[in-house]
């Protein structure tokens, strides 16, 4: 087995962690930053999550970027402030809880197994996994695998 | 009813618009549609659109005024809103391989699919309130459930959580309750009719 794997070697998946700092920097390019970096075929790990507003908007912008060939879409497992029961004076206030830990990826990769208040299970589908949509889209595009994706079934 | 909460009752009467938009937002498939069809049946005569078991069967946003619901002594003219279903993802070959769908329409289908979701989140601008329509079969912490929730609140817009197909013999309304304690949760199923009542006052009683 390969110690070392190259970014673009279609058998690693890269993982990239986004700092706090990173993503305040980006500041309104934070929603084009991570699905660029999506769509080439990164998971990244945002230290802080995404708004409720901000999460809207990645996914209404992943809509009208979904192409059905080489990209299908995000995954975005994260802990959300809803979850977490708010202090007297946050809900006095109305306020929300700051955004928490979140992972994004594209759809194809990354798959959610599993999902409560407390912990969050997800999967970064292996080559086997993804087979028989590979093989499916080639026929469609006459593009090699590079341009082909596969996923599991819709939720 | 103190002095104060009259008169606050009293200016929205007032001011009170002639209908109340409510949207019905969920994910792909939690029985939008089919509540929709119930809500405008019982009241109208007529139904909305056509449900599924094929996720976004509802690619476009449909709209039913005159909508009058009387309940707990009350009545509100209500405009229903049927919203395609929200997702982070929507991939043609679920059509082909699990609905037998072939590929030119599945993809045709999923095309329309994405704009459906844009189209739905633009409604969120348009409505006065919304129920929300989880499968209380299924996990409530999904990530569309969680992100609509933050973004009503955020906009204040007046909630009713509907943990729906209790039919089912997994379901558990339970489950959605206590994930999301702070919204009223009413159990139903739009199938059956079962729980519409109780949902019909919590309309009145939140929306009003
Ligand atoms: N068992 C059960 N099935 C339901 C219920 N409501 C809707 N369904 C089914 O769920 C599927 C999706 O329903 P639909 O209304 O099209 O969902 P939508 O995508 O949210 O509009 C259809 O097969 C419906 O018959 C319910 O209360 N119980
Ligand atoms: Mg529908």
């Amino acid at each position: 087995m390969k110690r070392v794997l190259k970014e673009g070697d279609r058998k690693g998946v890269s993982i990239n962690l986004i700092s706090t700092e990173k993503l305040d920097e980006l500041g309104s390019e934070k929603i084009r930053f991570i699905l660029d970096q999506v769509k080439e075929g990164r998971v990244l790990v945002l230290e802080k999550g995404l708004s409720p507003s901000e999460e809207l908007d990645l996914i209404r912008i992943t809509m009208s970027e979904i192409d059905h060939d080489s990209f299908i879409g995000v995954e975005t497992p994260g802990f959300t402030g809803n979850v977490v029961k708010l202090g007297l004076l946050q809900r006095l206030l109305g306020r929300a809880p700051p955004p928490r830990m979140m992972v994004v990826g594209p759809a194809h990769l990354l798959k959610t197994i599993k999902k409560d208040g407390r912990t969050i299970q997800a999967m970064i589908l292996t080559r086997d996994d993804r087979e028989g949509y590979e093989d499916d889209v080639d026929d469609i595009t006459g593009e090699g695998p590079e341009g082909s994706l596969g996923g599991p079934e819709e939720e | 009813m103190g002095f104060f909460d009259a008169l606050m009752k009293g200016l929205k009467g007032l001011f009170r618009k002639k209908q109340m938009s409510i949207g019905i937002y969920g994910p792909p498939n939690a029985g939008k549609t089919t509540l929709a069809n119930r809500i405008s049946r019982d009241w109208t005569g007529k139904p909305l659109g056509k449900a599924s078991d094929i996720p976004h069967e509802t690619r476009k946003a449909k709209e039913r005024k005159e909508v009058i619901i009387k309940a707990a002594g009350s009545k509100i003219n209500f405009n229903i809103i049927d919203t395609p279903g929200i997702a982070t993802k929507i991939d043609f070959h679920n059509f082909v391989e699990n609905h037998g769908m072939n590929k030119t329409d599945a993809r045709n289908r999923a095309k329309q699919a994405t704009e459906g979701v844009i189209e739905a989140i633009k409604w969120l601008d348009r409505v006065d309130g919304v129920l929300l329509v989880m499968d209380a079969a299924q996990d409530p912490f999904n990530q569309v459930n969680v992100t609509l929730l933050g973004n009503l609140e955020a906009r204040k817009l007046p909630t009713v959580i509907i943990a729906n197909k209790i039919d089912l013999e997994e379901a558990s309304p339970a489950t959605i309750r206590d994930a999301f304690p702070q919204h009223a949760t009413i159990p139903i199923s739009a199938l059956s009719g079962y729980g519409m009542d109780n949902l019909y006052k919590a309309m009145i009683k939140y929306f009003g």
